[in-house]
Parts: C-alpha cells; structure tokens; sequence
C-alpha cells in the first residue's frame, strides 16, 4: 500500500516519501512501486531507501533504478522497522526522495576496514565541492560497530563545524546479525555511506530522546569501546542490575530482567544534556554491558522513561528542526528513531508517535526507519546518539 | 550545571586517560584537542606547544587558522576564526619543559568560569602527559640502543674470547700449527666463511710463501667478489697476509674488514714471538740441511694436487742413500751430518727452481715435481741424482762413496692425494733398493699387489717354522775334474699349504723384516749341520755351505749360535762354509769384518756367493778373511753352449782367485761345454743342474753313494 504524500510547487525543493512492502512478495517490484511514489515528476536529488533485512537489498535497489535514471544518487541501509507518514511497520521498503531547485547531492562510501575514522574521512570526502550556502552531511552507518564516535570524529575532521552531520545506523529488526548498506547500486556491509545535501534553503537538524537521569551519577571505571566492564570499580552488570533493584544471581535464562536492562539505557553527562547509550545486550561471562561509545572515566547516569517522556523528547526533536529553519515551513523531514524508542513505546506508542510528528511538523511529509544507532551534530564536536530521535527538515 | 561539582574531576580523568593512553606524543596532541572540544561541547579544539599549533579540530579539511589560535590568551575571551566567524574561545596553559596552552571555541555561547578551571585541569593533565609520553619515548629509543649495543657487546665479546684463546696458546708456548689454526679457523667462524688462509713468506725460501689454511676448500673454484686481505708483521716487517674469500654471492663489510685486522694483529703477534718464528722454520724446515720438512713437503704436495683435476702435474721422487750408514760408522756422525748437507745441495742442483727438495729424516729425501717440463722429465732427474750420488764426495778430508736408490711416482689417476702418491713413491723406491740399488724404478700398480702379498708372505712365514713348512735341499757341489762331490749347499725351501713355493731370495728379505730370520737362520743352520754329520761319516773332507744374510751377521750372538751347531753335532769348523753375499759384506763393513774374524777362528771357511754383482773394490777382499769365491750364474751362462762365448769376467774372477788364494766355484753349470770350459781356465768346482738338482735330504746320502760319472768326451 502506497502513500500518497503532498508534494511542494515545482518552484521550491521538493520531499517525496513512498512506501511498499517487500519482504513476502517481488522486492525489485517493491523498490520500483516505493520509487515511483516518492519521486512525482521533478527531477530527483537524492533518494534514501530504508528497506527490510528481509528482502534482498540488491533487488529492492534495482527496481529503484528502474525508476530513475543511472545518474541519481541512491544510499540506503537496512533497518529495525520503516517509518513512512503515519505508517510504522516492519517487511517493507521506503524511499525518501529529494529534489528541486536549489538542492544538490553527492555520494561517498567507504569500508570499515581501514578502520572507522579513515571510513569516516572518506565517507566525508563527498562533501568538498558542494557549492551551497547550506550544507549538511547525511551518514548511514553498519549497524553492528561499537566505533561511531570514530566515525564522527573522522568525518567531522573532514566537514568541519560549518557542517552538521545527521543519520542512524543500519538495523536488523533486532536480529543483530547482519546490516547492509546501499550506495547506488552496490550492496555493502561494514560500510558507511554518505550523501552530502547542499541546499539553498537552511537544513534543520533536531534531537530528542525524552529519558530522564535516574538516581546518582556512576563513574565508568572500565570499558574497551564496545562494552562496560566496570562501573564504580564493580562488575559492570552486577552493578546494574544491582542498581535497577534486581535479586543477585540474575542469569541469562532470566528473561524479564534481561528485558529491563534493555530497557534502561546509559546517559553520558554532557554540557549540552546527556547524550544517551543503549545497553543493546549483557555479556554474562565477562559481567560485562553490551554498549558502544562509553569511554572510560567518563560519568554516566541511568537513564528510564517512559511513553510519556518517549513522546515529550520526540517533541523537542521536532521542535529544534523546524526552529532551525528559520521561519520557513519545512517540505519534509527525515526521522531517525532509535529500535529502542519503538520498543518501549509498543505498536500503540509508534503510532500516537508519527502522529504527533505529523502534527508538529505541519504535515510535512516524513519518512525513515528504526535505527540502532543516531547520528546528529549540530553544535559540539560530538554527534553519536543512542535512544534519541534525530530528524532532518529540508525548507 | 548542576552536576559540574560531580562531573568536572570525571570529565578530567576521562580526558586525561584517554590522552596518556596515546604511544607518542603526535597523536597525544590530536587526542587532546579532539577531546577538549568534545568535553565542553565546543566545535573548537586546538593545542599549541611552544607557540606552534600542535593539533586543531573543526576547521575540517582545510588550513587551519594557525595564527589566530597561537594568539588566543589564557583565560575567556572571543576571537574571529577563518570560515567560522566570531567564537567564545577559552584557553589554559600549562607550564613545563615544554609549555604549551589548551584552547576550546564555541560557536553559540561562552565558557564559564567553572569550565575554565575545568580546561586547566585539562591543560595541566596535558602538559604532564606529554612529557611523561616524551620520557616513554626517550627511554624507549634509549633501550633500543641499549639492545643494540648489547648485541655490539656480545659480538665483540665473542671475538675477544676468540683472541685471548689464540693469546694464550701463543703465550703457552702451543705449537705454532694450532696458533695458526686458531687465527685461520676463528676468523673464518667469526666472519661466517668457509675458509680464512694464512699466506707467509718462508724466509728460507722467499717467493715460495707457506700457505696454512683453517678448512680446505671441497672443490677448487676460484670465489667471486673481493677477498679480504690484512697483512701480517713479524718484528714489524710485513710478513704475509690473512687472506678471506667470501661466501658465495655475499660481500664483506668494514665491520668484517675490522675483525680480520684483529686476527691478523695476533697472528703478527704470535709470529713476532722469536721463538715462534724459530718455531715456524723449525716446523717447515729440516736444521741440519736447510731443506723444507716432511711437514712443508706434503703441505706443497697436497698444493700441487689440488690443481691435478684442471690438468696440472705433479710426480714425486723418494731418493734412498745407499751404504750411507755404513759410511756414516766409518765416518763419525759429525762427518756424516756433513755428507747429508752435502747430498742436500747436490739433489737441489740437480732440480728447477720450481721443484722442491726436502729431507724426510735419516737418510731418505724426496723430490716434488710440478709442471708438464718438469714431471715430463722426472725419470731423467732421478737418473741425475742417482749419477750426483755416485760422485765422490769429499767430507772431513776423507773420500766418500755412496749412491741412491730412486722411486718414482706420478700423481695422476691411481693417486689423488698426497698419501697415496708417498706410498706409491716409497713403494718404488723400496723396489729399486731390493733390484740392486743405484737405480731408478717408476711405480707400477702392480706394486701394490707386490705389497699386499708381501704382507700376507709375511704373516705366514711367521709360523712356517713352527709349521714345518720349511725344508732344507742340498745341492752337490763337484770337482770339475772327476766330478766326485766336495761340499753340499744347504737351500732353504718354503713351501705352503696354499700360496706354494715360495722362492728362497723373496722369504729370506721377508724373514729378515719380520724378524723370523734369526730363529730360521739357526734352524736352518742345525738341519744342516744335522745332515753333515749323517753324510760326512766316510768323507771327512765334506763341507757343508750354509747361506747366511746380513740379519744374521749382525746378530753379535751369532758366532755363538754357529759355534753351538758345530759342538752340538760333533762337526769341527772346518766341516762348514758360511756362504754370504757380496753386497753384504759392503754394507755392513766393520760389523761384518769383526764377526768373520770370528767365525773363521772357528774354522769355518766364508764364501762370497753371486760373486761379480756387487759393488766391491778389491780391498774388500783384501780386508776380509775370504776363502772362496763363488762365480755368479749369469756369468757362467756367457760361456754359451760351446766355445765362442764371453768368458772374460770367468777369467778375471778365476784369476783374481788365484792371485788372492781363494778358491773359486762356479755355479749354475748347465751344459758339458760350460763344465769343460771352466775347467780349462782353471775353475776347480761347480754346482749346478748338468751335475744335480738340489734334492731332500734322505736322498742325498744315495745320491753321494752312486759312482762318479764318467767325463764326458770334450
């Protein structure tokens, strides 16, 4: 079932969201049917294809291709679920697509291999060149790498402060086994892809995560990257569960605690608020936290939520979007929402969640995915978000 | 801000680890300021390290503003930044060995005083870091030279052990072969060569240098690449050189040209060492005549070969002195010593400069021949010394005869190496003594077989005796005029189970090396006292002609011994003949003559057998107490089977025996003419095959029995 989106006047930049699902039928049909719903006439900047981990990728992207010529440029990735209008599901594909006057483009993609900063200098490299007056950089990342703040750190090396990065990283509906990249035609894994938008119009960036610190702050004694070891100098999951009120001995048959430690993510103390991690998963042998991008020695407070203050984040987000672009109405808006939201918000929360986007948003046309990870800058030097809603408005 | 209490000392450590977790200061830097803008949430980082900007972030890929940055003081401020416009900045400084100043920008607000004191921390943190990560790496290079040098100090150490063992055995006085085998082989081993050679010059031979090598080389393949050469004093004049070739396809470097000068000053060393280079002529070269050694003879020979394969050529020549102990008891040893060194210089005229003469001891020389001239005319230089030898050399105011006896052998297929081609030299030369002396004899394979069944001879004649393999036959000897029998001849007989017959002049030369002979001789002896006793009964003018050999001449018992057999078997002395050679009697003059006189008073005749082979002078006989002059066979086959042959040599030794009062016998009569011939110039008796065959002993008293033959018409 296709959406059917309101497209701006031929004189401005235009954003088309399309949708189809994918997974139990002809994914090349899928991409093409998504394809030629976002993209109505005018000539494509940019298209975005978030798709299932379920259909092949290569196929969806084919019939994509067959609905514009060979020299858009396409990214994409996999996901943890689509957002498409007030459409929130998991099987399917969408496409964003960009276009219009005034609106310019360009792609990169590089490998994790040579490491995540080198991947993030020239994912960024996409960026020189673009000729104007606003600019933004658009990353989509692999889903299953504890190194994005090295991703960011390497890209913004290349950007500069005068260039706000955005994006998510790939999911897998929760598998986490394996996410893919798109860039073009070509399917990857352990990528990062980019597209480097340079708009006339001010380019809005908006982040919001709605957790709230819960009890004293816990200084990260021991951690390697991708996992806490030890929190005030203890086993790191002993002392969390200990901490959310656990009975000791929780093991990994223990499902309900397992659960709720999902359920609490980490917020690290910021000047400009806490930037949140996730606990994605508990290492029972080592006592360890499964969360990315904690340095050590840094300090940490747990974070709970709940549907109420999931929502009331998704209106800051929104809110800082739209503030920044100037008075102008936005002619739509890309949406980065961590699995984690969709979790804890539940099939009934997602929904009361893109309607309170669309209302906030003024009806601008939104579409994006379910992500295991953030990416926004927009002040700082810092830009990896767990838990957090990140949107991009175009004007 | 609430929490800035609670977060600052965190937010500090945390930059501070990860900051000192950085392995250079490079990248320390880059940490820092990355982390400071990160901390305070500012786009802007930048470190300046001694007014330099070390490390700046968010200006992107391109120039940073280098100066502006630099220029930022300590403390909160603002400042106008290329490409991002007007920004909060705040910047601390930490004062060090190398100071330095910690700046953070904001874009959309100021620091607070709080943060500022914050960056401090930060700022001191860094400056602290950087030079503990600076000392890091300063110990770090300084343990990397540490390692090096201790691999320096354990190579030298190596080497020092090697040359306080090559010192030690100079000062230990070791012989000066292992001294120079020290240095050869531990420069060899140290350098990582096959083979370090040690070339010197003989001061007795200059130009002809001595070569001592730590490894011989298994093919003769010249080495590509430069060797290394490092001369060689003695008492501070060069010497010679220490000479490495490289291994194949590898190249030496100043270090291994370092290491060879070592060796080289120690092998100086211990060739300066006075007794040393006493030691070293003494170790190539023979005192009494000045010629190279045996030592320096095979080293030269062993040279030689190596090039036999590429078509070089090589003969050796062994030169025995004949007689020349005989002369040496006559002369005194002092005269003899004199005689050596005399025969040294005339073998070295008679060779090229190229070839070498040298003194293997007592009184053997040996000759090295090289080059196609030289070897193509070996058998011709023998003949020369042999003809040298044979002049009269005149020593301590006496007049001196002696001669040589010359093996030759050619280093060609049969003989690789220099053991063989001595052995095959030596076996020549042995041939040449035992075929008359005076001669030159070339080695022939078939020597060797000569040897081999020699030695076998040998082992088996040493228990003949007691096997009973040996017998005595008697030959008859007759008056030429009625044919009635005078004396027998007593031969000695070998037969073994296996090899056969073995011919008396082959045994006895073998019973006399093994030392059978002495114990052969006397058994001989008795039997064929024995067998007088059984015979003479009726013919008391019957002698009995016993052959005796040198050995037994020179046995001071053995007089004794003769006397024993005639007492023993009731014979009176005049019922013997002790027949010897004529070259015994020259060789061994003043024993034999002593032990004659002897033996005569016993009453035993003495008779020269092969009389006219050997090397008498008449005043041999003079001297001697002789009685009987026995003509050799070949000189009695000349008369022919009638009457046209040379009789000349009969006639003179007839005569001469005449003249001398010696009786003469001629032996291997064969034909009536030869009889009849020998009686007309006056020959008395004779032994051979026309009157009998030697016969065993039971026959002989049948054969003495029978009728004398009748003569035959002329």
């Amino acid at each position: 079932m296709s959406d059917v989106t309101s497209i701006a006047g031929a004189r401005t930049r235009w954003v088309g969201v399309g949708h189809a699902p994918a997974a139990a039928g002809d994914a090349r049909d899928a991409g093409r049917r998504a394809a030629a719903t976002a993209v109505q006439g005018s000539d494509p900047a940019l298209l975005l294809v978030f798709a299932t981990p379920y259909a092949d990728l290569g196929e969806i992207a084919r019939g994509v291709r067959s609905h514009v010529d060979a020299d858009v440029p396409v990214i994409g990735c996999t996901t943890s679920g689509e957002i498409s209008g007030l459409t929130v599901g998991s099987g399917g594909v969408v496409v964003v697509a960009l276009g219009g006057p005034g609106l310019t483009a360009r792609t990169a993609a590089a490998g994790l291999a040579d490491g995540p900063r080198a991947a993030g200098i020239a994912a960024a490299a996409c960026v020189a060149d673009l000729d104007r007056p606003h600019r933004a950089l658009l990353l989509l990342t692999e889903g299953l790498t504890g190194s994005r703040s090295e991703i960011v750190r390497g890209a913004y090396s290349v950007v500069g402060a005068g260039v706000p990065l955005v994006g998510g990283c790939a999911g897998d509906e929760l598998a986490m086994a394996r996410t893919e990249q798109l860039h073009g035609d070509e399917v990857l894994s352990d990528a990062v892809v980019a597209a480097a938008i340079g708009s006339d119009a001010p380019i809005g960036i908006g982040v919001g995560h709605g957790w709230r610190r819960v009890g004293e702050p816990i200084v990260v004694t021991a951690s390697d990257g991708d996992r806490i070891l030890r929190l005030d100098d203890r086993p790191a999951l002993d002392f969390f569960l200990e901490r959310l009120g656990a009975p000791s001995g929780v093991g990994p048959e223990d499902e309900e605690w397992q659960m709720r430690a999902l359920s609490h993510p980490l917020g690290l103390s910021r000047p400009g608020g806490e930037e949140v991690r996730a606990v994605i998963g508990v290492d029972h042998t080592d006592r360890a936290l499964l969360c990315g991008d904690v340095p050590q020695g840094t300090m940490v407070w747990i974070m709970q939520g709940d549907a109420e203050t999931i929502q009331a984040g998704t209106a800051i987000a929104c809110d800082e979007a739209l503030a920044a672009l100037d008075g102008r109405a936005p002619v739509g808006v890309v949406a980065f929402d961590c699995a984690a939201r969709r979790n804890i918000l539940g099939a009934d929360g997602v929904v009361k969640e893109v309607e309170l986007m669309a209302e906030r948003l003024g009806g601008a046309p939104v579409g994006g995915f379910y992500t295991y990870g953030e990416i926004a800058r927009t002040r700082g030097s810092r830009g990896v978000h767990n838990a957090t809603l990140v949107l991009l408005a175009l004007a | 801000m609430l929490d800035f209490v609670h977060q600052s000392p965190h937010q500090l450590v945390e930059f501070i680890t990860a900051v000192a977790a950085r392995e250079d200061g490079v990248s320390a830097v880059q940490a820092a300021a990355e982390l400071a803008s990160e901390e305070f949430d500012a786009e802007i980082g930048a470190v300046v390290v001694e007014n330099r900007l070390g490390a700046a972030v968010g200006f992107g890929a391109g120039e940073p503003p280098a100066a502006a940055l630099c220029a930022i003081r300590p403390g909160l401020g603002v400042a106008d930044l290329d490409g991002l416009g007007r920004c909060h900045v705040a910047a601390a400084s930490w004062k060090d060995t190398t100071p330095g100043r910690l700046v953070v920008g904001r874009l959309d607000r100021a620091f607070t005083p709080e943060e500022r004191n914050l960056l401090l921390g930060m700022a001191r943190g860094l400056g602290l870091t950087l030079r503990t990560i600076e000392a890091l790496e300063t110990e770090r290079a300084l343990r990397a030279a540490h390692q090096r040098q201790a691999e320096e100090l354990a190579e030298r150490q190596r080497l020092l052990e090697v040359l306080l063992d090559i010192q030690r055995s100079i000062s230990h006085r070791a012989p000066l072969q292992d001294i120079l085998d020290a240095v050869t082989a531990g420069a060899a081993t140290l350098l990582g060569v096959e083979r370090v050679s040690l070339v010197l010059d003989d001061a007795l031979d200059p130009g002809r240098p001595i070569v001592a090598r730590s490894v011989r080389a298994a093919s003769g393949a010249t080495p590509a690449g430069d060797a290394l050469v490092a001369s060689v004093h003695v008492n501070g004049q060069p010497a010679g050189a220490l000479v490495a070739a490289p291994p194949d396809g590898g190249e030496f470097d100043a270090g291994d040209a370092d290491l060879l000068t070592a060796f080289a000053e120690h092998a100086s060393l211990a060739l300066t060492d006075a007794q040393t280079v006493q030691a070293m002529e003494q170790a190539f070269h023979d005192p009494l005549t000045g010629l190279p050694n045996r030592a320096l003879f095979v080293e030269r020979l062993e040279q030689a070969l190596e090039g036999v394969d590429a078509g070089a050529e090589v003969a050796v020549l062994f030169v025995d002195l004949d007689r020349f102990k005989a002369v040496n008891d006559s002369i005194g040893h002092a005269a003899g010593d004199e005689l050596l060194r005399a025969v040294a210089g005339r073998i070295v005229n008679c060779l090229r400069s190229a070839d070498t003469a040298a003194r293997f001891g007592g009184d053997e020389f040996a000759v090295l021949l090289e080059g196609p001239k030289s070897v193509a005319s070996a058998e011709g230089v023998a003949d020369r010394i042999i003809a040298a030898m044979r002049r009269p050399f005149s020593i301590a105011g006496k007049t001196v005869l002696i001669g040589a006896s010359v093996g030759v052998a050619y280093g060609d297929g049969s003989a690789r190496d220099a053991d063989q081609l001595l052995r095959n030299a030596d076996l020549a030369m042995y041939r040449a003594k035992h075929d008359g002396r005076g001669r030159r004899v070339a080695f022939q394979p078939a020597m060797l077989t000569d040897v081999l069944e020699r030695v076998e001879l040998e082992t088996a004649l040493q228990t003949a005796l007691g096997n009973g393999e040996l017998v005595v036959a008697y030959q008859p000897l007759v008056d030429l005029e009625d044919g009635r029998p005078v004396a027998v001849e007593a031969l000695l007989r070998w037969t073994h189970p296996t090899l056969g017959e073995v011919a008396p002049s082959t045994f006895v030369s073998i019973a006399e090396d093994v030392g059978a002979i002495v114990d052969i001789g006397r058994w001989a002896l008795n039997e064929a006292c024995a067998q007088a006793a059984a015979i003479r009964g009726g013919r008391p003018w019957l002698r009995m002609a016993v052959n005796v050999s040198a050995h037994q001449i020179r046995d001071p018992d053995f007089p004794g011994t003769v006397e024993a057999a005639l007492r023993h078997h009731g014979l009176p002395g005049s019922a013997l003949t002790l027949e010897l050679t004529e070259t015994l009697l020259v060789d061994e003059h003043g024993d034999a003559l002593a032990q004659l006189l002897r033996l005569r008073d016993l009453g035993v005749a003495i008779a020269l057998d092969d009389f006219g082979t050997g090397y008498s002078g008449l005043r041999y006989l003079q001297q001697f107490p002789v009685d009987v002059l026995k003509i050799d066979r070949s000189f009695v086959a000349l008369l022919g089977d009638d009457h046209a042959g040379d009789d000349a040599v009969v006639r003179t030794i007839i005569e001469l025996g005449r003249v001398m009062g010696m009786r003469t016998v001629a032996e291997g009569i064969e034909t009536p003419a030869q009889a009849e011939r020998l009686r007309a110039l006056g020959c008395r008796m004779g032994q051979g095959f026309l009157f009998a065959r030697p016969m065993p002993g039971d026959r002989l008293g049948e054969w003495l029995g029978r009728p004398a033959p009748t003569r035959s018409a002329a």
